[in-house]
Formats: C-alpha cells, sequence, structure tokens
C-alpha cells in the first residue's frame, strides 16, 4: 500500500468518473494539496480519525484459518477527506463529480480496492457533499468527508 | 446589515437509541401489578420500580452525553480558528475554559441532550448567534462550514480547519465505554430504587397474607410464584 489518499485516488480512476491520477493526460485527482490548475479537479487528503483497534486485528492476509496478529494496530480507522473544485461556468460539473465520487465510495463493504492494495472494511461517508462558495478565483468548490476501517500494511 | 444568502451551520449529533427499553421497563411494572392484584393482596399504589430504575439509567446516560459533548466542545475552543472571535463566539454549548454562557437556544435544546421518543440525542456546534464579524460583515453561520472544510486555509496554530470534526472524533472512541459506565452507575442507584420499591411491596404482599397467588421476590427482584 502506498498510502491512503494514493489508494483512494487509484479506485477513483478506476471507477471512470472523470479522475486521472496517474493515467495518461491531464491529472486532476491528488492526494494531497490541490493545485491551482486544472479548475476541475479532486483531492483527498488524510485527517487523522479513531485510534487503531487492537484487538479484531489478524495479519494482512486473510485465511480462514487463525493465524496470531502480525502488529495489533492493523486495523487502522482514519477519516479521509475528499475535496472537489471546479471552474467559474462549471458548477453542474463540480456537483457531478461530487455526487459520482459519493456514489463510488459510499458503503464499501469487505473488499480490497485496487490489485495489491489494502483490505477494507468500510468505507462511510460522515455526510453528503456540502458546497462550501466560490474561491479567490469564483471557482466552486465541495468538501465531503469518509471513515474508513482497514487493514493498514504500511505499518508491518 | 449582514448577508443572510448563505447560512450553514457546523453541528454533530448524538444519539442514544433507546429502543423499546422504557416500554418494557414499563410493562413489567404492569405485570408485576398483574400479579400483586387480588382481593387477597392489601397494596398501596402501583408498580414503579421497573420504570424508576430505567428512568435512573436513562438519567446518568443524559448526564454523560452533557459530559462528553462539554469536552468536545472545550477541545474544540482551542483549534476554533479565532480572527475576530465570532466564530468562537457561535459555538452551542458556548464553553470556555471553565466558564460557560447560558445562550438563548439552550432553550430551544441546542447543546443539551434532550429525550425525544425513544432517542436521547444532543446537537451541538459553531454558526448560532447574531454577533457579526466587524471584518467581513457577515454572521458565523455564514462562514463557520467553508472555514470547517477548506482545509489550504492558513491558521494560526493550534487553531485550523476541521475545528470541531477532529475534537469529536478523537473523544468518540472513548465514548462508548464511558456511556456504559455511566449507565451502570445508574442501574446501581437503579437497583437501590427498584430494592426499595420490591421491599416495600413485599412488606405489604405479607401484611395482607391470605390465600390465593403470593408473588414472592427472590435475589434481583426475580418474581416467583407460590401457591398459598
Amino acid at each position: 500500500m502506498t498510502g491512503l489518499g494514493d489508494e483512494i485516488c487509484t479506485y477513483l480512476q478506476a471507477q471512470s468518473i472523470g479522475l486521472n491520477f496517474d493515467g495518461a493526460g491531464t491529472i486532476n485527482c491528488f492526494s494531497s494539496l490541490l493545485p491551482d490548475q486544472p479548475d476541475l479537479a479532486a483531492a483527498v487528503i488524510e485527517r487523522g480519525g479513531i485510534k487503531p483497534l487492537t484487538w479484531m486485528t489478524g495479519p494482512a492476509t486473510h485465511t480462514t484459518t487463525f493465524v496470531p496478529p502480525v502488529n495489533e494496530s492493523l486495523f487502522d480507522r482514519p477519516v479521509f477527506q475528499v475535496f472537489v473544485r471546479s471552474g467559474m461556468t462549471g458548477y453542474n460539473a463540480g456537483v457531478d463529480l461530487s455526487q459520482n465520487i459519493f456514489g463510488a465510495l459510499q458503503g464499501l463493504v469487505e473488499q480490497i480496492l485496487n490489485v495489491g492494495g489494502a483490505y477494507f472494511h468500510l468505507i462511510e461517508a460522515m455526510q453528503s457533499p456540502m458546497y462550501l462558495g466560490r474561491d479567490e478565483k469564483e471557482r466552486h468548490r465541495w468538501s465531503q468527508n469518509f471513515s474508513a476501517w482497514f487493514e493498514n500494511t504500511d505499518r508491518q | 446589515m449582514a448577508d443572510n444568502s448563505y447560512f450553514e451551520l457546523v453541528t454533530a449529533t448524538v444519539e442514544l437509541n433507546l429502543s423499546d427499553f422504557r416500554e418494557k421497563m414499563f410493562a413489567a411494572d404492569m405485570a408485576m401489578d398483574e400479579v400483586a392484584s387480588g382481593p387477597d393482596v392489601k397494596r398501596e399504589g402501583s408498580s414503579t420500580g421497573f420504570s424508576d430504575a430505567a428512568d435512573a439509567m436513562i438519567d446518568s446516560a443524559i448526564g454523560q452525553m452533557e459530559d462528553f459533548v462539554a469536552g468536545v466542545m472545550m477541545a474544540s475552543q482551542v483549534e476554533v480558528p479565532k480572527d475576530t472571535e465570532v466564530l468562537a463566539n457561535s459555538a452551542r454549548p458556548l464553553i470556555q475554559g471553565a466558564f460557560k454562557t447560558t445562550t438563548p437556544e439552550e432553550a430551544a435544546g441546542v447543546g443539551v441532550p434532550v429525550l425525544e421518543g425513544n432517542r436521547v440525542k444532543v446537537t451541538f456546534g459553531y454558526g448560532y448567534g447574531t454577533e457579526v464579524n466587524p471584518k467581513t460583515k457577515r454572521l458565523a453561520g455564514q462562514y463557520a462550514l467553508p472555514v470547517h472544510e477548506i482545509y489550504e486555509a492558513h491558521h494560526e496554530p493550534p487553531t485550523k480547519s476541521h475545528y470541531l470534526m477532529d475534537p469529536l472524533i478523537e473523544r468518540s472512541s472513548e465514548f462508548g465505554t464511558e456511556l456504559g459506565a455511566a449507565m451502570n452507575a445508574g442501574a446501581k442507584k437503579g437497583e437501590a430504587l427498584f430494592n426499595y420499591r420490591v421491599n416495600r411491596s413485599v412488606f405489604l404482599f405479607r401484611k395482607g397474607g391470605g390465600a390465593g397467588v403470593n408473588p414472592v421476590f427472590g435475589p434481583n427482584g426475580i418474581i416467583k410464584r407460590k401457591r398459598g
């Protein structure tokens, strides 16, 4: 795993909702700060969260037989924010992108999002996308927050 | 005059779902009344032991929720951006340091745990009040949400964006344990009330005596039926 932000961006790119994280063409999905361009873009930011579970924690690979936990803090429960921006005349495009991101992430349960990636027990929205008004360049902005329960193999 | 065209509060709600707990306890009191009724039983009033115990537990839960919200809001007051203090002052409940300010919104149940149907619910957050920001001429409710969500804006540490969500999430993992402990303490108090009621009832039953079905209360208030 390369970090939660990268994991989510890679997954969003694969959903064909108009986000490009590491493919050919203009990159418009970022796992940290949102650069000034392009106007229509999204950023995934890790925001801390609840302390990891020290019980119910197993090894990173799922098996049907019990294997003693390798690291008791694997079961991570962070919060991440998805920030969307659209151009001055692109309000509808921003709404669509926000809603598509919400639809792609809300309610994901018990799956590996990306090949070779982390195992996610749950991704749950903390609220619907919120419109935040315009920035100094009159571009529209939205925000939504999610909590994720996943096995953080980076800690091994 | 402030422009009220855009207004959105930043709030969180904590709910405790009691399901049919109170109804079941009330039904238990009714059942006790039924068991204890009859011509041979001399008794005063009706049973309230189970309901009193339930109320004691709910009171404890409400108290714990109030403490939890106070803890979140005290921590949040450290993190909320304070360019002009208007946003910080828009908190409900308004707890700054050791001081709690009584606000008009409390009368409407904002920041105070209230029992609504079968749920204990408390809503708290920012954007309340009518104070106008002297710099932007806007009400706190007109910028509380963007300040909460725009992560790129610079705020002087320790103030920051997510000034409500982060303190809430940091404390939420302990809340269940604390709530359980509080309700357990309430149950102890309820048990004392319950025992008082039951002992009083037993005394009255024994005073009545006679033939028929006499309820006998075993340990922990378990009702046993005994042929007289």
